[in-house]
């Protein structure tokens, strides 16, 4: 068989709702990003990989006829993707969110890449909280896997739908 | 003495660092056992008997039950319900008395109180939209399962059964004996499922439009499970993840449906005088001679119509197919049915597509062309495709594989567009799901137990097919180089294997036990096995070893050590490190390069000689006279000097100086491996004027040092550059240490700012 997540039921009730087109599968829902501290550049690169099946679904629940690659409406889709990005991926800084830029996508195959970019004046940071419920909204099966990496610090993290958060110490 | 300095100036180099390292222990260390990575996989491995041999082929007391059906199964399309009566014919193959036998019930999981559906966790969402509500809270569950009328002998008397969950136990009045026979019945029934709602492997997909059903149905019979002599009785429950392990035999299936229903199964099909219409039938014996193109049986236009109205007469088509593990079927009054002809090793095979209009214009273009394309790669690797047929069946979101038919995905939107991603998913599930009538419909492993030996196998091969198919049809990946293959390619399993530990699993676990079952079962193990075939064995040694498995296994039941024992003994590679692991761990791969210190020859002595000695407490006085040749850190040296007394060495011994390299730069390069995975060393060495080399060190070199080799290279010119796995065929997870002068990497973002100016 081709490996298929069990989606929710009460996704597949609201995707048959929302389209009837097609939603072909991909082999297995997860996400991957990356976040990376650059101490000297005061700044935060956050790459992200979803596919583009997947983050089309999430963005018709706030614009039903939005297609990607090629993209329906370009700055729609890019607004979109970030207000999504900005609901679902949370960087905080103690109790702070740490807000970022949308610097650009990627599209490669069925593969979407998302970058962003936190800029702060300065980058003294003890712990992190990163949460990533990116596609969680759709899928139970939902994987999202963080790869970490500062100068001195470097650890992957598996989210998933029980466990949506991770801290990350810094120092 | 003059022996022990000898001794201390071999080893100088041999061992670099182990001067002045060793400090004395004040305790005596325990023991320990052989944890070597390279040590046999004899704790691992099952010991080899007369049912399977050493060298992993099946041995001289190999035996396997034979199942033989005859079924009558009647679809009931107004109220989705299916019936079925079955004969069974059990063939007792066994050394063992059988008091009872195993049969899967795996409509079951359906059942409204099945155990399946609460073997995940659940929590509770604080926000909901409505429609998520009433699936979560209001609705009930579907009312599955099957539900069983009778289990008789074939005297009409009724046979004691237990059902526990979705295994069946029949007991017999008398034990089959040894080679003994036994012969019953069951009469069935069950509702049919929409699988499009709850993603199951079989079911309808309702069409709102026209009111109609596409029927694709497997799992559908109570089928007998598994004995063996590595199992016993393979009655592992079927949770929904760990797929399906299952007996050869021979099917004689009469299926009644709506008249105006096209139908498609496994086997071939007895009676199309009766079932089609006499044009239909003219193009369905055309087709079996059309080898250049396909004929349609029903073309788009026949398949509207036939939709547009429904028959209230029936219809039965009769099929037989021997030697298959399992048998499906795909039926529907929407179907358009297409046919080529392709030869196979001498056989006539009938590359078949199966789609409702939705596919359309997708399906006409790539469905028969992805089947012709499997059927040729696959057969090159393995054996000719010994049955009659492949077809391939458009199903909403199915993915799914039975002997000679499958159901597959890939749909255009309703005004007929589709993105190049939904072609390329379309074309790979294709490959992939007609890929499966290798493995592990022909080279039956135990799916339940192992999902990797088919999909890691079959993945493998979609990888090599899907290569072939860009490469015979171009126009098919447009101004692509190659098939834009989602698995396969080393770095692609990057991200799963650097991920965090706790949520890995080794390829060599149970599939329902497993955290992520794509990358687990699919990527994982057809990237190891695509490594061993470009990078660890060579294509020809590979090539020839997984032939040697597909042949010896063809119609037989595998285990992993089967495999695993045919690729060394087809090879003379030894390979325990590899499956061990690769199979047996989680372990990631990063080598990388630690130091690189630059030495000349001289002849007056460097420190680094006159260190080594007062630790023995001599001078260099106190060496012999032919001593006279000092290899001294580049920094001590004074450059191009001529050594007479090898100058002397070369006349006195007739050297042709043109036959001699020029050291003038010598380095000792010290590889560290921080990855649990011991790997072939490839090493690219950059030269001063720009010329490279590119060595691969055998694996071998990690054997008695896990973290940390040195290596000596001898040069005329001085290396500039130094990279670990330059075309990156390892699946090295960490790329920071692969370069020499250490590289500073660039995020994702600052390469994409790059590229955007």
């Amino acid at each position: 068989m081709l490996e298929l997540g069990y989606r929710n039921l009460f996704f597949l009730l609201g995707i048959l709702f929302l389209f009837n087109s097609s939603t072909p599968l991909h082999k297995f829902y997860v996400s991957t990003t990356s976040i990376t501290l650059l101490e000297s550049q005061n700044s935060i690169h956050i790459t992200t990989k979803i596919f583009i099946d997947d983050m089309q679904n999430a963005l018709r629940q706030f614009h039903s006829s939005v297609k990607l690659d090629p993209d329906s409406d370009l700055q729609l889709v890019d607004s979109l993707s970030l207000h999504y990005l900005n609901q679902h991926l949370i960087i905080k800084q103690n109790q702070n969110i740490l807000p970022f830029d949308f610097v650009g996508k990627e599209y490669d195959f069925d593969l979407g890449t998302y970058h962003l970019e936190i800029l702060t004046h300065s980058l003294t940071i003890d712990t992190l909280m990163i949460t990533n419920t990116v596609l969680f909204d759709l899928f139970e099966d939902q994987k999202n896997i963080i790869h970490f990496k500062s100068s001195n610090y470097r650890k992957s993290y598996l989210l998933h739908f029980g466990k949506s958060s991770v801290l990350i110490p810094i120092k | 003495m003059k022996q022990f300095l000898y001794c201390i100036l071999i080893s100088f180099f041999a061992i670099p660092l182990a001067y002045g390292q060793e400090t004395e222990s004040p305790q005596r260390e325990p023991g320990h056992t052989n944890e070597n990575k390279f040590r046999q996989l004899y704790d691992e491995f099952a010991t080899p008997n007369r049912y399977r041999t050493a060298s992993g082929a099946p041995g001289v007391d190999y035996f396997q039950q034979k199942v033989d059906y005859i079924m009558d199964i009647e679809l009931d399309d107004e109220n989705t319900k299916l019936y079925g009566h079955q004969t069974i014919t059990y063939t007792n193959n066994s050394p063992d008395e059988l008091p009872y036998l195993w049969v899967q019930l795996d409509q079951n999981i359906r059942k409204k109180d099945s155990p399946a559906l609460e073997k995940n966790g659940s929590g509770v969402d604080p926000i909901l939209t409505s429609g998520q509500f009433v699936s979560t809270y209001l609705k009930e569950p579907f009312d599955g399962g099957f539900n069983i009328e009778y289990v008789k002998d074939l005297e009409g008397n009724d046979l004691p059964y237990t059902i526990n969950m979705t295994m069946m136990r029949i007991d017999l009045p008398n034990p089959i004996t040894s080679k003994g026979q036994f012969q019953f019945q069951i009469k069935w029934r069950y509702n049919i499922n929409n699988h499009v709602e709850n993603r199951a492997r079989s079911g309808y997909e309702y069409f709102p439009e026209d009111n109609n059903r596409a029927y694709v149905i497997a799992q559908f019979f109570p089928r007998l499970c598994v004995y063996d002599d590595v199992e016993g009785w393979q009655n592992m429950q079927f949770w929904g993840n760990g797929e399906f392990a299952l007996q050869f035999g021979d099917y004689q299936v009469n299926i009644t449906v709506p008249s105006d229903h096209i139908l498609e199964a496994t086997g071939e099909l007895q009676n199309p005088r009766q079932v089609l219409t006499s044009k239909q039938h003219k193009r369905y014996r055309d087709a079996q001679k059309s080898f250049d193109q396909p004929v349609f049986i029903v073309n788009e236009e026949e398949a509207r119509e036939n939709e547009s109205q429904v028959s209230d007469k029936k219809s039965t088509w009769k099929f037989v197919a021997n030697n298959v593990r399992d048998f499906a079927f795909a039926t529907s009054r929407k179907f358009i049915w297409e046919m080529q002809a392709v030869e196979i090793g001498g056989n006539t095979v009938m590359a078949v597509s199966l789609y409702p209009k939705e596919g359309n214009p997708l399906w006409e273009e790539y469905s028969t062309k992805a089947v012709l394309q499997t059927l040729k790669t696959f057969s090159k690797h393995t054996f000719d495709y010994p049955y009659p047929k492949a077809v391939s069946v458009h199903a909403r979101n199915q993915g799914m594989e039975y002997p000679m038919i499958c159901w597959n995905y890939g749909r255009p939107d309703r005004n007929g567009e589709y993105s190049e991603r939904i072609k390329y998913g379309m074309i790979s599930v294709i490959i992939h799901e007609i890929g499966h009538n290798f493995f592990p419909m022909i080279v039956n492993a135990d799916e339940r137990q192992w999902g990797w030996m088919d999909e890691g196998l079959d993945t493998f091969m979609q990888y090599v097919t899907e290569q072939e198919f860009g490469k015979v049809y171009p126009q098919s990946i447009g101004d692509l180089d190659s098939y834009p293959s989602r698995r396969g390619k080393p770095a692609d399993i990057v991200p799963y294997m650097s991920g965090d530990q706790s949520f890995l699993a080794p390829i060599m676990s149970n599939p329902e036990n497993v955290y992520q079952l794509g990358p687990n079962a699919y990527g994982k193990p057809a990237t190891a096995l695509n490594i061993l075939r470009e990078t660890v064995m060579g294509r020809e040694l590979f090539d020839h070893a997984f032939k040697t498995y597909a042949q010896r296994w063809m119609f037989k039941h595998p285990t992993p050590e089967d495999f695993f024992r045919t690729m060394e003994d087809a090879s003379a590679v030894d390979l325990d490190w590899f499956w061990r692991g690769w199979f047996y761990t989680t372990d990631y791969v990063d080598i990388g390069v630690k130091e690189v210190k630059t030495y000349r020859v001289s002849a007056t002595p460097g420190q680094n000689a006159i260190e080594l000695l007062s630790n023995y407490g001599m001078t260099i006085e106190d060496l012999p006279p032919n001593y006279n040749i000092f290899i001294v850190p580049e920094e001590d040296s004074t450059s191009d000097e001529t050594i007479p007394s090898v100058e002397d060495y070369i006349q006195e011994n007739n050297l042709d100086p043109e036959t001699l390299s020029n050291p003038k730069y010598i380095y000792e390069i010290a590889f560290e491996k921080p990855g649990g995975l011991v790997m072939p060393l490839i090493v690219e060495y950059t030269y001063e004027d720009g010329t490279t080399e590119n060595v691969t060190y055998p694996v071998q070199v990690w054997r008695k040092n896990d973290d940390l080799v040195y290596k000596r290279v001898i040069s005329d010119q001085a290396i500039v550059n130094i990279t670990v796995d330059p075309r990156l065929e390892t699946a090295d997870i960490d790329p920071s240490n692969n370069s020499w002068p250490k590289e500073e990497l660039k995020t994702d973002l600052e390469r994409f700012r790059e590229g955007s100016q």
